[in-house]
């Protein structure tokens, strides 16, 4: 199954949110945002029903991009 | 009254009022520490939940017991989370200013958690969710 570039992009903000430091959060929450709003509008679906079907694809693809469980920047 | 007796009244009023300035001012700072230890707690649980949630849930195949005490676990996060946002009100932004803690953060925090909830306990069929996947990803609804 092929990720749509706005899907992916969901989860890199997903994953900036989840491991900024405190200080950084509200902006990454912010991009999230920005990033569902984007993907709901191109596939016609509301944000609540995106996030629910994507969830389960997070952790695929921090597989397939091999993101490191704790960055650096771990709060 | 002698004029020296009214100037020593009113000298002690005044060292009164500072000594209960005082004792306010302790109080306060006391209150605002009880608040910080509750707040550095909350994000302690919230970091371990964080580790357990990523190998349970989102890297690994959660079973219905993961759902189940995943759940709880927010619940009771979110719960905490929204008390600390209400008694952050009580404080002036200066008063965390030297712990680098704003209101605005604990906020974030907490909307970061009901956007977990929305993700893994949602109220969407099977059937919705596959139909969503398939608009998505391509293939069979």
């Amino acid at each position: 199954m092929a990720r749509p570039k706005s899907i992916a992009a969901i989860h890199e903000a997903k994953y900036e949110l989840r491991f900024c430091n405190g200080a950084e959060k509200a902006q990454r929450l912010k991009d999230y945002k920005s990033a569902l709003a984007v993907a709901a509008k191109e596939f016609g679906v509301s944000e609540a029903m995106l996030e629910a079907t994507v969830a389960r694809d997070f952790g695929v693809w921090m597989k397939q991009e091999k993101m490191p469980k704790l960055p650096d920047q771990n709060r | 009254m002698k004029e020296s007796v009214r100037e020593d009244i009113r000298t002690t009023a005044e060292h009164w009022e500072w000594v209960r300035g005082l004792i306010r001012d302790i109080e306060r700072e006391e209150k605002r520490d009880e608040f910080l230890k509750l707040l550095f707690q909350w994000d302690l649980a919230v970091r371990e939940f964080r580790k357990v949630e990523l190998t349970a849930m989102v890297l690994g195949q959660p079973n219905e017991k993961d759902f189940h005490f995943h759940s709880i676990c927010l619940h009771s996060l979110l719960a905490l989370g929204h008390s600390l946002i209400l008694m952050a009100e009580a404080f002036e932004p200066k008063e965390f200013a030297h712990c680098q803690v704003e209101h605005g953060h604990i906020a974030a925090y907490v909307e970061e958690l009901e956007q977990s909830f929305r993700e893994w306990h949602h109220g969407f069929t099977d059937h919705e969710i596959a139909e969503t996947k398939a608009k998505i990803f391509g293939g069979p609804s």
